[in-house]
């Protein structure tokens, strides 16, 4: 507004003095209506400008509403600004402020607290820090000294490896080496093996062909002597007789020695001998050399009276196929069972104290007598070789004798202290012998019924045969004992496996057959005294202490019965089992007895039975 | 290992004499084969050895098989010839010859070592095999105990001995091999067995007499002569 006239050109000054007193009073009432504005103008122009500030901090306020972490420290300076322009607001605004003071002041603690806080935990973490560098160090000179130990055993190791491999050097050597030895070590082995077999087979040979030679020269030796003997003429004289017998008895010495070839060539002999001299008298003469005890006994009428007649020997005995007759006999069970020597008669006698006599007739079985007189119970029953008595051997300790004659006479022969378990004639007429629980073997005679010898021996008798010279007794500890005639002195023991059950002698007195408890029967050879045969079978069990088992009466079998109640039959000469009867007896067969002609077989068992068995 | 030739030679060196022997021998005289049994290194080839040749052998071996050993004696006038049979002792040398030996024998030497109980103790099983082959009950058998001078080391009593052999019913004799002439001569044992079985008489009082020989001289039943 006023401010162009000054601007005009100066040169007009005369024309210019009333221009310049009128530019002078314009510039003075524009100085003057200027300066009563100049306030409101002054006023106007803060007023614009606290307004724009006012815009502003609205704005900004609005935007701290919005987002209040923004700018809270920055709007502190801007504040302390605008303090002075409008009270209403400053005064709000000093009161927002002071509130946001002390916000800030709480946070400001706070924010010193913590500080203290992560001072602390900056300072344990340091001292941990140090502590854990420590330790690092440590570890660090631990680790270098085990990685300077380590270098040393390793070096250890490597010089073990060098030398170990030197020793397994040598030691393969030194195996291979013994290898070698072991090789040549089994091949000599081998070579000595062979060497020894072939040693040992030159040997056997060796042995074999001193044995051939040795038979040949006894068989040279034996068939000279032979020779010899069969030169030598026999007399038939009375006079020369005994010589003669002598001669023949020594010549025959040499004969049993081989035992194959010999058992022929002496019973050829035997016949031989037999034929020549007549046989009674050759007995006669034998038992007058022989039997020295005799000439003690004061009846003797003339020589042929002392033994008895010879029985009628069997020709042929026939093995029983069937049983034609069956019956309870006893009241109890039968232990002992004995034909007659005439075939006719059967005796048998058991637990029930009776002895039963039976007649054989048409096949079958009848009873003709029945013969008392015992107090207990009777274990084996015998006849005379006359036939005429009956010696029974008993339990109540003493052996009964009955007669069966005209005068049915009965005698006791007492003096045992123990059940008599056999009673057998001697081949001596009027003599017995028993055998005894009480340990001995008693010689009776029968006349005077007195004993005349006792025999002790070392254990229970359970059977006794006779024969010519010898009493045979067989016993509880296995053995079988021979006793001579006249001495009392045990001459031979013959052991078996089994205590011995029964004895039974062969009509020819050569062979004995034992039965004993171990299941087997044995043929013993009386000559030799060795066992010949020995019979087993499948099912032949020795059933009782007294089970008595016989030879066939012409010595070619020998039967047995066994405790299942079966019979079994052996052949003498081949062993081999000829045959088992079965389904007769129900319970163990106690004793069996054979017929002198051969033809029935009788046997019994312990539930009172009797059985007749024959062949047709 | 090898067995040495010379004592394989020395066997049938005196089989071979031996033989010879019983060649030049008249043919009537009885040759008696007596076998010698018993546990190994007891000193049956040393028994032997001392009674065939009269002196004791230095140097021995295991016997193979069998050595055979030949003696003739003269017995009241009759010439015998003893063949002795001196077997193995080792189960191995002697498993295939055992029915051999017993085949034909005539009498049984039992041996073992005084000093050695083991053997004597075995002695029942030689025994058991002996009678399995089921010798004949006249053939003679006796037992001998050798080593018997080697005093201190006895582990067989007499006592102990006598009884077995009474038990088995032998005649026993202690005798050395090496020192005959400690306790009974092997000369004797052997000469009274030889007597016995020329006579075919019993070893033992309670052996039986042969039924069919000795009853004839009834006398001489009584001349029982003391074993002990």
């Amino acid at each position: 507004m006023a401010a162009a006239p000054e601007e005009l050109s100066p040169g007009g000054g005369a024309r210019s003095a009333w221009k310049r007193h009128i530019i002078g009073a314009l510039k003075q009432r524009d100085r003057r209506q200027k300066a009563s504005f100049q306030d409101v103008i002054e006023a106007y122009s803060r007023l614009l400008e606290n307004t724009g500030l006012l815009w502003q901090l609205t704005g900004k306020i609005q935007t701290e509403l919005k987002d209040p972490h923004i700018c809270h420290t920055s709007r502190s300076p801007r504040i302390s600004l605008l303090v002075p322009s409008s009270p209403e607001s400053l005064h709000a605004m000093k009161e927002q402020y002071q509130e946001q003071v002390t916000e800030l002041q709480h946070t400001g603690g706070e924010l010193a607290y913590k500080i203290i806080e992560l001072n602390k935990s900056l300072v344990a973490k340091d001292g941990k820090l140090e502590e854990q560098e420590v330790r690092v160090s440590d570890l660090d000179e631990e680790v270098q000294h085990l990685e300077a130990s380590r270098k040393c055993l390793r070096d250890l190791v490597d010089l073990q490896e060098t030398e170990n491999v030197e020793l397994k050097v040598e030691y393969d050597q030194v195996l291979k080496w013994k290898h070698q030895k072991e090789e040549k070590l089994r091949v000599a082995v081998h070579k000595g093996e062979e060497i020894l077999q072939e040693m040992v087979k030159k040997k056997v040979q060796e042995a074999v062909n001193r044995n051939r030679k040795n038979e040949r020269v006894k068989k040279i030796r034996i068939s000279n002597e032979i020779k010899k003997a069969t030169e030598k003429t026999v007399n038939i004289d009375m006079e020369r007789e005994e010589v003669m017998t002598l001669d023949l008895k020594a010549l025959s010495l040499d004969i049993p020695e081989p035992q194959d070839s010999g058992r022929t060539l002496n019973r050829a002999f035997r016949s031989a001998s037999a034929t020549m001299l007549s046989s009674s008298k050759l007995v006669e003469t034998f038992k007058e050399f022989f039997d020295f005890r005799k000439r003690r006994v004061n009846s003797m009428s003339s020589q042929s009276e002392n033994v008895y007649p010879k029985a009628p020997l069997c020709v042929a005995s026939s093995i029983p196929s069937k049983a034609i007759f069956v019956l309870e006999a006893h009241d109890s069970e039968v232990n002992g069972v004995k034909f007659s020597p005439s075939s006719k008669l059967v005796a048998t006698g058991g637990a029930d104290r009776v002895i039963k006599l039976w007649d054989v007739m048409g096949g079958r079985l009848h009873n003709i007598q029945n013969l008392e007189g015992c107090n207990s119970s009777i274990t084996s029953v015998e006849f005379s070789p006359s036939g005429t008595q009956i010696l029974a051997a008993s339990s109540d300790k003493a052996a009964h004798l009955w007669s069966l004659d005209g005068n049915k006479s009965k005698d006791t022969l007492t003096g045992h202290s123990d059940k008599v378990t056999a009673a057998k004639f001697k081949s001596v007429i009027h003599q017995a012998v028993t055998g005894s629980m009480d340990r001995t073997v008693k010689e009776w005679d029968l006349h005077k019924g007195a004993c005349l010898r006792s025999i002790r021996v070392p254990s229970f008798c359970t059977d006794v045969v006779c024969s010519d010279y010898f009493i045979i007794s067989g016993h509880h500890d296995k053995k079988i004992r021979f006793w001579d005639s006249r001495v009392t002195r045990c001459t031979q023991e013959i052991p078996v496996q089994g205590k011995v059950t029964s004895l039974n002698i062969n009509p020819e007195q050569t062979q004995l057959l034992s039965c004993s408890r171990d299941d087997t029967l044995k043929v013993i050879e009386l000559r030799m005294n060795n066992v010949r045969q020995v019979f087993r079978a499948d099912g032949f069990k020795c059933g009782g202490d007294l089970t008595r088992a016989i030879f066939s009466p012409d010595g070619n079998y020998a039967i047995a019965g066994s405790a299942d109640g079966a019979l079994f039959v052996w052949n003498v000469t081949t062993g081999r089992l000829e045959r088992s009867l079965q389904g007769m007896h129900s319970a163990c067969v106690n004793a069996v007895a054979w017929s002198l002609s051969g033809e029935y077989v009788v046997s019994i068992d312990r539930k009172r039975m009797v059985v007749l068995w024959s062949s047709f | 290992m090898e067995p040495e030739p010379s004592r394989l030679e020395s066997s049938l060196e005196l089989s071979l004499t031996g033989s010879t022997a019983s060649l030049l021998l008249p043919p009537r005289s009885r040759i008696f084969k007596i076998i010698v049994i018993g546990d190994s290194n007891v000193g049956k080839t040393c028994l032997t050895y001392r009674f065939s040749s009269g002196c004791f052998p230095g140097h021995t071996e295991a016997t193979i098989g069998v050595d055979f050993r030949e003696r003739v004696l003269d017995i009241d006038c009759e010439k015998i010839k003893i063949q002795l049979w001196d077997t193995a002792g080792q189960e191995r040398f002697r498993k295939s010859m055992v029915q051999h030996y017993y085949r034909n024998v005539h009498a049984v030497v039992f041996v073992y070592d005084v000093t050695n109980l083991a053997s004597f103790l075995s002695l029942p099983s030689w025994i058991e095999e002996c009678k399995q082959h089921s010798l004949t009950y006249d053939v003679p058998r006796i037992l001998v105990g050798n080593k018997c001078d080697l005093r201190d080391e006895i582990q067989v009593p007499i006592d102990m001995a006598q009884k077995f052999a009474d038990t088995q019913n032998m005649p026993l004799f202690e005798t050395s091999a090496k020192n005959p002439n400690d306790s009974d001569h092997v000369e004797a044992i052997f000469l009274t067995l030889a007597h016995k079985l020329k006579c075919h008489k019993p070893m033992m009082l309670s052996q039986p007499p042969d039924n069919n020989k000795v009853l004839l001289q009834p006398e001489q039943r009584d001349d029982v002569t003391c074993w002990c």
